[in-house]
């Protein structure tokens, strides 16, 4: 054996291991959704049979329709929420170094390493004490917190990527740094935000751990009611539907997302 | 610039920073419900927690499966964020390494219930084939949670990885090569030496995500896959509250002690 051939033959075994994993990441999913277009009412892999009704089924199933309506809701307005928050907190973080920064940037970005089930019960005692109560709103706050800082990422990275000369230049030809920021540097930082937008969204979209804390038989999002399903043992094909119709939503978003920024970019340690 | 800064300042001290106050504070009483005595804070619930073998072996058990699942990651990780780190056309791969993240545990704990039932898919394939002849029990034990788990936590670890190996010149690895070392000696003496900054980041991150996890614990684990996330989750279904943020502080101590752990890790790393 050559080398050449040895070199080859290794880089074909890593290709068909990659494979392999890259099959097992998928797996689960492709079951998933698989199930939701069998004839049978029992979820199994590979489906007997091809049958669209159990889509009807899902759509026409009032819990369903809500909690889809419910999670749909509360994820676009949490990016709204975390758009004001996270914007501003981008820009007084982006260029100018002051004492504490890294401090505070750490301090903002921490909700992404607390365990969502730590922050969950902490915000069910915290509405439960402070007399709010388990409302809506407290669930959209919750669901700012967690998603707030994956759009304070991708702003930051952006901005602190934009050449700086853009916005000294506006400011030399007259322009007040309002009207800079408003011309010149947000047009530049939308990428950053449309990406970090789409990962809140994903965020609160998909969100379990803190949200199965808060809510109610009134306000149940999409993942907690199949949620409520799978802990019964309730895998019946309608279920395998409404799954499959959220991955369906969840993908075509990751897809934009991957198309505005680059999906490799907002993985890297600093994006 | 720094007043914008202000908003999200009062609301993540209103509605993260204060929440986490309240679960301390209420882990120094007992249950309103008990009756006047409950008023004046007491020690009981971290009596009851260390106190109790039980609770100790929920704790061990909850630190083994991470350890467990950690190991598992970074071996099945490496390799692939080798892949994607030296691939010029990783698109494709990224999609596909994310997009299991964005779908929601709740989704692909569904899939694995169905390939991993008595009557799912592994089952019916094995006993199709005739390797075994009683289906296998796949789920609802540690080996459900641990396939699972890893599955939920391997794109952290890949992703991790391959921010680093991205960072180390090819030509190290050609050199190594051209002076003879053959495929383990290059991962032994020169790309797992440098990637050590990413396999800390990465093992942190996955064992942080695995000891607090407990979607996939309750939907593929069995009665005795008790972790702290599920034991927390368990009590507050019960409204032991107070216990249950006692519990709380204890997980929360644990990943704090993580991070310090790994930061003073890297500081000395960063001083030698």
């Amino acid at each position: 054996m050559t080398a050449w051939m040895r070199r080859n033959g290794a880089a074909l075994l890593l290709r068909l291991y990659c494979g392999a994993v890259l099959l097992f990441l998928s797996l689960p999913i492709i079951v998933a959704v698989g199930v939701a277009f069998g004839a049978d009412r029992i979820a199994r892999f590979p489906p007997a049979g091809f049958s669209l009704r159990w889509f009807a089924a899902a759509l026409t199933e009032q819990t369903f329709v809500g909690a889809l309506y419910t999670s749909l809701q509360l994820a676009a307005l949490t990016t709204l929420g975390s758009l004001l928050l996270g914007l501003p907190a981008a820009v007084a973080l982006g260029r100018r170094a002051f004492p504490g920064r890294a401090g505070l940037e750490t301090l903002l970005l921490s909700p992404l390493t607390m365990p969502g089930v730590l922050f969950g019960i902490s915000m069910l005692f915290f509405l439960g004490a402070s007399g709010l109560g388990l409302t809506w709103w407290g669930l959209l706050a919750a669901h700012v917190v967690i998603a707030t800082p994956y759009l304070l990422r991708t702003t930051l990275a952006v901005y602190r990527g934009l050449d700086p000369g853009l916005e000294e230049a506006a400011l030399v030809l007259g322009a007040s740094p309002l009207q800079a920021f408003r011309h010149v540097t947000l047009p530049l930082l939308r990428p950053g935000l449309a990406a970090g937008g789409l990962f809140a969204f994903l965020t609160s979209f998909d969100n379990v751990p803190v949200s199965i804390f808060l809510t109610t038989a009134h306000n149940n999002t999409l993942p907690v009611t199949i949620m409520s399903y799978l802990v019964n043992q309730d895998f019946d094909a309608t279920v395998g539907a409404i799954s499959a119709i959220q991955v369906a939503i969840v993908l075509v978003l990751l897809y934009l997302l991957d198309r505005i920024y680059g999906v490799a970019r907002l993985t890297s340690p600093g994006g | 610039m720094v007043f914008c800064l202000i908003p999200i300042l009062v609301f993540l001290l209103a509605f993260f920073v204060l929440p986490f106050g309240v679960m301390l504070y209420q882990s120094f009483y007992l249950s309103p419900l008990l009756g006047p005595e409950s008023s004046l804070p007491t020690l009981a619930n971290y009596i009851k927690l260390f106190g109790d073998a039980f609770y100790l072996k929920v704790v061990l058990q909850t630190l083994a499966l991470g350890v467990v699942v950690t190991l598992l990651a970074l071996i099945i990780a490496y390799p692939v964020a080798y892949l994607l780190a030296r691939t010029r056309s990783r698109q494709l791969l990224v999609f596909l390494i994310i997009s299991p993240l964005v779908v929601g545990i709740v989704i692909r704990s569904y899939g694995w219930m169905v390939l991993l039932g008595r009557a799912g898919t592994v089952n019916t394939f094995l006993q199709a084939i005739g390797v075994i002849e009683h289906p296998l029990a796949l789920m609802y034990n540690w080996f459900g949670v641990t396939v699972a788990l890893t599955h939920v936590l391997l794109p952290y670890m890949i992703l991790a990885l391959a921010s680093v190996i991205e960072g180390i010149p090819e030509s190290l690895e050609d050199a190594a090569a051209v002076l003879g070392a053959g495929w383990w000696a290059r991962f032994r003496h020169v790309l797992f030496p440098l990637s050590l900054e990413g396999v800390g980041a990465g093992v942190t991150l996955v064992f942080m995500l695995a000891i607090g996890s407990f979607v996939s614990v309750l939907l593929l684990g069995g009665s005795d896959t008790l972790i702290l996330p599920l034991l927390i989750y368990q009590q507050v279904i019960l409204i032991n509250n107070n216990f249950a943020a006692a519990l709380g502080v204890y997980l929360l101590v644990i990943s704090i002690a993580l991070l310090y752990v790994q930061a003073c890790a890297f500081r000395i790393r960063g001083a030698a």
